[in-house]
């Protein structure tokens, strides 16, 4: 009797799964806040010929910016989509941090976890020519000591073609010091300016 | 010894399956995006921008998506965490939020930037064997304001705006 119990409900239990494997419910993807605060390590421009002119770092260091950004982390443990303060999305991998993704700063095989994840756009004017294009990067890890941190740096690189007038490469290059946070939904703290 | 199974478990089952995902997926709604306030925040006042020269209405694809365990709204490529709802409530009935905030501050300066941008909207969907339909109505609003010693000039200075969104289920 027991086990004819148990069989009926262990079926009901797969065809739940199945269910919701079928019909793609049931989750799969998980969403993470992070407090970050970004401080700005690097602005430089190029215009036209002229030489490359960067801003003074101790300057640039001076301003800080304290928002939340979101890591949506799918079930597969390597797709992961980071959107910014500003509501910029990037996609990119999570990954362990042993040398064999990448190798760099802050993701060179100290151990824990690292994300990269990477965005190119790219505008033209069929009639003009003119072409706007963009990168996207952000390098960050999860301290192994401190899983609910995310340390990383992030750039933003943004330019024009000649055909818009005097090619311009701007990059700024910001570093980002994160804390998880409890819940994602950032109303709750009742912070109001 | 393998046997098939019995045809109640897994009617249960299939019902456990669905129950678990009611509500769940992405709706998408085509809606008109429509200034209705826009003003420059000054240390003597705010003064308006007048109807009139606000740019005009914009159509825009916002999506609306329901997880088990969070709700989502898409705006162009932007994701907003929305704020759960209190307990049992009908998410038919109870605005949905959500919001965002930053603050910039000059270590050199003293001068600080606090900015906020609030989503908060009304989304009623029924579904049938005919299709799906619906409306979502709400609004978005944006203030920005920098304060701080005199160095800073004269302050709060910053700016504000609120516009109203109104649309119906449309496709992807």
């Amino acid at each position: 009797m027991l086990n004819r119990v148990l069989h009926r409900r262990t079926s009901a239990l797969v065809c739940s799964a199945l269910t919701a494997a079928l019909t793609g419910c049931g989750g799969g993807v998980d969403v993470i806040g992070y407090d970050v605060t970004i401080q700005q390590t690097s602005q430089c421009t190029v215009t036209g010929a002229a030489a490359r002119n960067c801003e003074d770092p101790a300057v640039l260091g001076q301003t800080s910016l304290a928002a939340r950004w979101f890591l949506e982390t799918a079930d597969d443990g390597v797709s992961v989509t980071v959107t910014t303060h500003e509501g910029r999305t990037i996609p990119g991998l999570l990954f362990d941090n042993n040398t064999n993704v990448i190798n760099t700063e802050g993701c060179a095989g100290e151990g824990g976890r690292c994300v990269f994840v990477r965005r190119r756009y790219q505008t033209s004017d069929v009639n003009t020519g003119c072409s706007t294009f963009g990168e996207l990067i952000f390098v960050g890890h999860f301290p192994p000591d401190a899983p609910q941190r995310l340390v990383g740096r992030f750039s933003d690189v943004a330019g024009n073609t000649e055909e818009c007038g005097t090619p311009t490469i701007n990059e700024v290059v910001f570093s980002v010091n994160g804390a998880k946070v409890e819940q994602p939904a950032q109303s709750l703290e009742g912070a109001r300016p | 010894m393998n046997r098939p199974l019995p045809m109640s478990p897994v009617l249960v089952g299939l019902a456990i399956g669905f129950a678990g995902c009611a509500g769940d997926g992405i709706d998408f709604f085509e809606v008109v995006r429509s200034r209705v306030d826009e003003c420059a925040i000054r240390s003597n006042g705010e003064f308006c921008v007048e109807p009139e020269q606000f740019d005009p209405p914009t159509v825009e694809v916002w999506a609306v998506e329901t997880r088990a365990e969070v709700a989502l709204l898409y705006v162009d490529e932007e994701v907003w965490v929305l704020d759960p709802l209190p307990g049992d409530a009908d998410p038919a009935t109870v605005e949905r939020t959500a919001t965002k905030t930053s603050v910039v501050i000059d270590g050199l300066t003293g001068c600080r930037t606090d900015a906020v941008r609030e989503v908060g909207f009304l989304s009623v969907v029924t579904r049938s064997a005919f299709g799906t339909t619906g409306t979502l109505d709400g609004s978005l609003s944006v203030r920005s304001v920098l304060t701080g010693p005199e160095s800073c000039g004269s302050t709060p200075v910053g700016e504000r705006t609120v516009d109203v969104v109104s649309g119906t289920v449309s496709g992807p």
